[in-house]
């Protein structure tokens, strides 16, 4: 393989390895502009990854569903979950399809985490909440005395992107400082 | 050592031991050689330097700084990524050939991408499968040892793809790493394949020896669905086929340390055996209760390929006519034997292994002495320890009794290694 052609086919790498990144930038910030703001309550706790650091994993609220019949979800398995707000302005769920709801639907792509008769338990794709190392523990006492608050979350046609945690209308960031 | 020869030779020269052509003669030979060879411990300090600036990178974004705005943290994301690229690029362009400039800059690029993939998920609070990122770090810097022939890069490669493949397959339900670590592999392979026959004798073509053979075994367990108990029967054929992989390496490329084919192919055979000279092994082997029958399993089918390949392997090699002779072959197809006899008797399997065992652990040990292997020979006698030991936990035998055979043991131990290096010294 010659100097030149090496050299080509590295440009053409250089730019895959930076399209990927920059597409989870791209696609993240689309939906903070366009999306549908949602209010999921929570109840979180301080795991660590290893490569992403800390983070305040979030527990939601909104996370069984009563199938109105024993329609076959699997374990595993992506669904689309329909969102409508609540009385109280929580993010309730309003139904599960297998298939591509409609434009105006607000809706979000989630994991059934198992099913129980007809209870399905889906986990979400937006379930980490990464903070500043030592500020994660922080933020978790915090949360545990109060033990009320909510993620606010943009939702744009099935993507969803984690905006920030609040406690009693405060960020979670700002109270951990 | 060079240097010492070289300081040396005036005064050979004037003690008429050499003539003074044949001093040039030396001292060429080593400028030559040293052209040649390059610096390995720059090459060494550049690799380390490489490595743990990019984990260090990687250390400080996991800090998560809050003071800084998105778009910073988002430009911060990219800054390594780039970094890298440029030095990558200008190592293709204007230093090809120069082994530490391309080792350094692979590991610092390889180590980069996942920063930056790290830093950008961290940002927008994605979550993503720990499996998944792998995934696309592995993908994203498998062409950098071609491009950057880069050995380096190579070996994290295969560290990766074996961390995302155990991942997936172990530790996340609903994944699994299928097809793609055997794609992964078969990418890898062509650049081990060269660099073993380049320079079979370098420490990197050893490390890739070590690394590969251990990585695939890890990684095997997770071909494992709905019959479990057929793994063991695929295992001992990956295991038999690991021994004569290394012994193919070693046949075109002499100087390999092929330690690592030698482990997998003669411990692995041997730690199934010992597991399965207890009989209540085989009583946790199920084949009945399962509605698919095992023979339409994928792991069956792991099975008979790998035992294909095996003895197509050794039918090859016997006509190349590189040593291949070792009882250790014998193993998969006696294990394959006593496997399916364990189905309708699985007592008489139980003993035909410990008879197995007891007549490997002899052989290896007259091998030993015959060779004049104190390896070999140890390999043997531990066998027979082990053999002892595991029928310790289920034959009810006295204390004294197991007292005295242990002593027997650890004086045969003493006395065969201490004969051996009398032996070996005369």
């Amino acid at each position: 393989m010659n100097q030149q052609y090496r050299f080509g086919l590295f440009v053409l790498l250089a730019l895959v390895q930076l399209y990927f990144p920059g597409k989870m930038v791209y696609d993240s910030n689309k939906v903070l502009w366009m999306g549908q703001v949602f209010k999921f309550e929570t109840r979180p706790v301080d795991p660590a990854d290893p490569f992403r650091g800390r983070y305040v994993a979030l527990n939601f609220a909104a996370t069984q569903f009563e199938a109105p019949t024993e329609s076959a979800w699997q374990r595993n398995e992506t669904v689309f979950v329909l969102l409508e707000t609540d009385a109280e302005g929580y993010a309730k769920i309003k139904g599960l399809s297998r298939s591509k709801p409609a434009q105006q639907e607000a809706y979000v792509s989630a994991k059934v985490s198992y099913v129980w008769k007809n209870q399905v338990t889906l986990f979400y794709p937006f379930s980490r909440f990464y903070m500043e190392e030592g500020k994660a523990q922080k933020a978790e006492i915090i949360y545990r005395r109060v033990n009320a608050g909510y993620a606010l979350v943009k939702v744009y046609k099935g993507e969803a992107v984690l905006e920030d945690v609040l406690v009693k209308g405060k960020s979670l960031r700002e109270l951990a400082r | 050592m060079s240097k010492h020869i070289l300081s040396a030779l005036p005064e050979l020269i004037e003690a008429g031991l050499i003539s003074p052509a044949t001093a040039d003669e030396i001292v060429a030979y080593y400028e030559k050689k040293r052209d040649h060879s390059p610096n390995k411990i720059l090459l060494a300090f550049a690799i380390f330097g490489a490595l743990l600036t990019g984990l260090g990178i990687i250390l400080i974004i996991a800090h998560n700084w809050d003071h800084f705005s998105q778009m910073t943290k988002t430009i911060f994301a990219f800054l390594p990524l780039v970094i890298g690229q440029v030095v990558a690029g200008f190592t293709i362009l204007r230093k090809s050939g120069n082994m530490v400039w391309q080792e350094a800059s692979a590991i610092f690029l390889t180590l980069s991408i996942g920063a930056s993939i790290s830093l950008v998920s961290q940002i927008y609070n994605l979550l993503g499968d720990l499996s998944s990122f792998l995934f696309w770090w592995t993908l994203l810097s498998l062409p950098l040892m071609y491009l950057l022939r880069s050995s380096m890069a190579s070996l994290l490669f295969w560290c990766g793809a074996a961390y995302y493949a155990a991942q997936a397959g172990y530790f996340e339900r609903g994944h699994s790493a299928s097809p793609w670590y055997w794609l992964f592999v078969l990418a890898a392979l062509p650049y081990y394949y060269q660099l073993s026959k380049r320079a079979g004798a370098s420490n990197f073509a050893n490390f890739h020896h070590l690394v590969v053979p251990i990585s695939l075994v890890i990684v095997f367990g997770t071909e494992s669905h709905h019959h479990p108990s057929i793994m063991f029967l695929a295992y001992m054929s990956l295991f038999g086929l690991l021994h004569l992989l290394g012994m193919w390496i070693k046949s075109w490329s002499p100087e390999s340390n092929i330690s690592g084919y030698q482990m997998a192919g003669k411990l692995g055979p041997l730690g199934l055996l010992m597991w399965f000279s207890f009989y209540s092994s085989w009583g946790e082997l199920h084949f009945r209760n399962n509605p698919e029958p095992f023979w339409m399993g994928v792991e069956f089918f792991w099975f008979l390929g790998l035992s294909i390949l095996f003895i197509a392997l050794q039918l090859w090699l016997q006509r190349q006519k590189a040593e291949v002779s070792s009882h250790f072959h014998l193993l998969p197809f006696a294990f394959a034997l006593f496997f399916f006899i364990s189905m309708v008797h699985p007592f008489v399997s139980t003993v035909l292994v410990n008879l197995l065992l007891l007549g490997i652990g002899i052989v290896t040990v007259v091998e030993g002495s015959q060779k004049n292997s104190i390896a070999t020979l140890n390999i043997g006698m531990l066998t027979l320890t082990g053999l002892l030991i595991c029928r310790f936990f289920d034959l009810k035998i006295d204390f004294v009794v197991r007292g005295i055979l242990f002593i027997i043991v650890g004086v045969g131990f003493f006395l065969g290694n201490y004969w051996m290096i009398k032996k070996k010294k005369s």
